[in-house]
């Protein structure tokens, strides 16, 4: 089933772009951190992030029925490597963008490396249409009960339409303070933007649900969610503001194997 | 004759068996007696405590545990002091097994407790503008006769002519069974999260960024503040039946408002001022509602409803002079996941606010949610917002403790709101933005602080110019406490920029002092010494005489400078005094002197 479904994966029409959105409804929560719930989807945001399971994730960007983002992300892990593959997938009767990706990872010791490749592919109707391939990078260091991660996307500096794709820098570092509490701070940096302070939480208030919430800094943004924990599978359900549109409401699903 | 004195000795020694055999068999008799009877004693006492500070030595004396040195102490600390607690009996000398065994036998509240609590204050200074009297008086006292409690309050402000331009009185009746608390006269109402009726003067936002933005009222209180708005005037009673609540409330008073050409309320008149005796209170406002509360041990469910009447139109047409309003609000503390909202409907706009709070002691959250429509009437209200008018605000706070190791605690939180709609003289919807980040550091005599906030707004700058600006505030502060014997030595360093980013004007200011508290006995003196460069506002708090909030505003180059002296005497009166002066400005010294004594 598993391979099925990576083989799937690998066999569909890799079609994305290059939007800096998040991925799942774990990262609307906690904009954009990733250290502090791990999914399969995090490999998105740093490829040295590895989290056996499935998730697919749901959302109308800002509320708006039209410009729906869908995303789909599987992960497994053999020994120390970790395999993962993912798509997003922007659709607009006028505009589409897609963003598919291959990660592989490899843990020794603390330290977690991982490199993704990425296909983007965006359809302006009657404007344009092209793709591009992306090669994305990412470290990761777990000591104890701080894990640091540090991410660049687009390392290749790859071109879209004679243009540079946005550089994304991540840096996250998270802490446990208790075994029901963890805190994440992160900075990122985007080609053409100021730096974005993010600090996230997370609490376990029982086995079956966790809440998430986090604050993002230029632009500011706060996020809150919920996952609902059912055995393997987990359902998060989350929102984030944004000042001048309206909340980003988001949906995922999540089966870890 | 010696056998006679045998016979005599032998029963005079039988006699004195059989006397001591009666003595035992009486005393076994006896035990059994008092026993029953002490049990019985005790359970009378239990019934109707014996008053540890009006008993007299053989009520004293009934209390079993009580030794008649224990009684002599009593007695002796009577004479000065009243016994309040079961600390006092501690202070007194009386063990803390002894203690132990009173608690359910003695009360402290006398038959006929009195007391009075009377402070009067006035302050002085050289205003800037010519005015009549220059003098601003403030008084209150305040009976208590067992569950009753009179109050008169009066206030006049510098410029006003009359000595009691503003009063306010009530009598309160309170006690622990269905009738909790009645007031007639002027009183405050604050329910659920204060969207309806709260303390006007509570804040939102502050470094206790998890606790701060929730708001636990006490319903009913009477009104006691100098403030000479926003009260309440007529009756409301609390009355409790088992688990529920009734607030009842009736209020007929008049407040100060600006009237157009037509005699529609512009706005009312928050200052207090009544420099124009034709703009006094010269519009009536009529509130009638009950409020109810249902509480269990870890929720309570509130329902309210009020009715408003207003005798004057409002300029504003989207605001009606006669309303009524309805708000539910509810609190549910369940396990560490407290959940507390209160949402209000009226003239057909709502208001709501929900929050939660989650985490452990090592890492709290507080989310909070608000949405206030535009032209929510908000007068009495005073629920969570960024500023104090709260109509038309959609905003999201999160807030974190975070303590990452002992003694060291770090408050944070971020607000961001928007006003979705125009408001005052914006024309055009705006969005702001707050991040706050307290760092506290406690060491055996030093603390130190450290904030840093920012806060980032859209607003007009002129009325000139149609143009939304956005204008940002950072603060940075560094405060450094230190206890030396009786001394208490506080540092403050403070550096604010100003950023207009259309206009792309920076201004920027600093801000230092040096205050130091000496505190001996009866004794308190403080005094501060603040130096200032500034192109911007310098929010400064500073100590004043009880009573008094002041937020001192400086700007410019200069240095301000007070100093307070607090002396008690005797215990029943306390001497407050304070002078302050800025010295580079035409302000000139400011004297407050005020007197409390309490009986």
């Amino acid at each position: 089933m598993k391979l099925f479904i990576i083989i799937l994966m690998l066999c569909t029409t890799l079609s994305a772009i290059d939007l800096n959105l998040p991925s799942s409804a774990i990262q609307n929560a906690t904009s954009g951190l990733v250290l502090i719930l791990p999914s399969p989807s995090a490999a998105k945001s740093n490829p040295a992030c590895s989290f056996t399971g499935i998730e697919t994730s749901a959302t109308y960007l800002f509320s708006m029925e039209d410009l729906p983002l869908y995303n789909f992300h599987v992960q497994y892990k053999y020994h120390d490597f970790g395999f993962h593959v993912g798509s997003s997938f922007l659709a607009h009767p006028l505009y589409k963008e897609s963003n598919s990706m291959f990660t592989l990872n490899y843990n020794y010791n603390e330290f977690t490396l991982g490199s993704s490749i990425r296909y983007l592919y965006n359809k302006v109707e009657e404007y344009h249409e092209d793709s591009a391939l992306l090669v994305d990078m990412g470290l990761l260091w777990e000591n104890g009960n701080i894990s640091t991660g540090l991410s660049v996307r687009n390392v290749t500096h790859s071109l879209f339409l004679e243009e540079q794709l946005p550089i994304v820098y991540l840096w996250e570092s998270c802490f446990s303070i208790t075994q029901k509490s963890k805190l994440s701070i992160g900075l990122e940096k985007e080609t053409n933007f100021d730096f974005a302070f993010k600090i996230a939480g997370r609490y376990d208030v029982h086995k079956v649900l966790t809440i998430l919430s986090s604050y993002q800094y230029k632009p500011d943004r706060i996020g809150v969610g919920a996952i609902f924990n059912l055995k393997d599978f987990s359902l998060c359900y989350s929102v984030r503001t944004h000042q001048y549109l309206s909340l980003n409401h988001y949906i995922s699903l999540n089966y870890a194997f | 004759m010696r056998s006679k004195l045998v016979l005599i000795l032998f029963l005079f020694i039988a006699i004195l068996f059989a006397e001591d055999s009666e003595e035992k068999l009486f005393s076994f008799e006896d035990e059994t007696y008092h026993s029953t009877e002490l049990s019985d004693l005790l359970q009378n006492i239990k019934r109707k405590p014996i008053n540890i500070n009006y008993a007299d030595e053989n009520k004293l004396a009934l209390i079993p545990w009580l030794s008649e040195k224990d009684i002599k102490k009593i007695i002796s600390y009577r004479i000065t002091d009243k016994i309040t607690n079961l600390e006092d009996l501690y202070k007194i000398g009386i063990d803390a097994v002894t203690i132990n065994e009173l608690e359910d036998y003695i009360t402290f509240s006398s038959t006929f407790d009195l007391k009075l609590k009377q402070t009067s204050r006035v302050e002085l200074h050289q205003p800037k503008q010519y005015l009549p009297s220059t003098l601003k008086y403030f008084q209150k006292t305040i009976f208590n006769i067992n569950n009753f409690k009179f109050g008169f309050i009066s206030q006049k402000d510098e410029g006003e002519k009359n000595l009691i331009d503003y009063y306010s009185y009530f009598v309160e009746y309170s006690n622990k069974n269905i009738l909790r608390k009645l007031i007639i006269g002027k009183y405050r109402l604050a329910l659920g999260q204060g969207i309806l009726f709260a303390p006007k003067l509570g804040m939102s936002k502050s470094g206790a960024a998890t606790s701060v933005p929730v708001k636990k009222f006490n319903p009913l209180k009477p009104y006691t503040s100098s403030y000479e708005i926003w009260e309440m005037e007529g009756a409301a009673t609390n009355i409790k039946l088992s688990i529920f609540n009734f607030v009842p409330y009736y209020s007929n008073t008049a407040i100060s408002a600006n009237l157009d050409t037509l005699k529609c309320i512009t706005s009312f008149n928050e200052s207090g001022l009544h420099l124009d005796e034709n703009k006094k209170n010269n519009v009536n406002e009529m509130i009638y509602g009950l409020a109810t509360k249902y509480t269990l041990q870890d929720h309570s469910f509130g329902l309210n409803f009020a009715k408003i009447n207003f005798n004057h139109n409002f300029t504003n047409h989207a605001r009606k002079s006669e309303y009524s309003a309805i708000s539910a609000d509810f609190i549910i503390n369940r396990n560490s996941f407290p959940t507390f909202g209160e949402i209000a409907y009226t003239q057909e706009k709502t208001a709501g606010v929900i929050g939660c709070k989650f985490g452990e002691n090592e890492l709290r959250h507080l989310l909070l949610l608000r949405y206030y429509q535009k032209d929510f009437p908000t007068w009495h209200g005073n629920p969570f917002s960024s500023q104090s008018r709260f109509d038309n605000e959609v905003g999201l706070y999160y807030g974190m403790t975070i303590i990452p190791f002992e003694r060291t605690k770090i408050n944070c939180y971020f607000d961001i709101w928007s006003f979705p709609e125009t408001r005052y003289f914006e024309k055009m919807p705006t969005v702001g933005n707050e991040q706050f980040i307290q760092l506290e550091r406690k060491f055996n005599t030093n603390s130190l602080r450290f904030i840093i906030q920012h806060k980032d707004k859209e607003k007009y700058i002129s009325l000139d110019e149609a143009k939304i600006r956005d204008f940002e505030r950072t603060t940075f502060r560094a405060d450094w406490w230190q206890d030396i014997n009786n001394f208490r030595f506080k540092t403050r360093c403070e550096l604010v920029t100003e950023y207009l980013a259309n206009d792309d004007i920076h201004k920027n200011g600093i801000l230092a002092y040096e205050e130091i508290k000496w505190k001996i006995n009866k004794l308190t003196l403080i005094g501060q010494v603040t130096v200032y460069h500034s192109d911007v506002l310098h929010y400064m708090y500073e100590h004043n005489v009880d009573g008094i909030m002041q937020n001192s505003i400086l700007k410019g180059d200069g240095a301000y400078s007070y100093f307070v002296l607090k002396y008690n005497i005797l215990k029943k009166i306390e001497i407050q005094f304070k002078v302050s002066d800025h010295w580079n400005t035409k302000d000139k010294m400011r004297l407050y002197l005020q007197i409390v004594s309490s009986f």
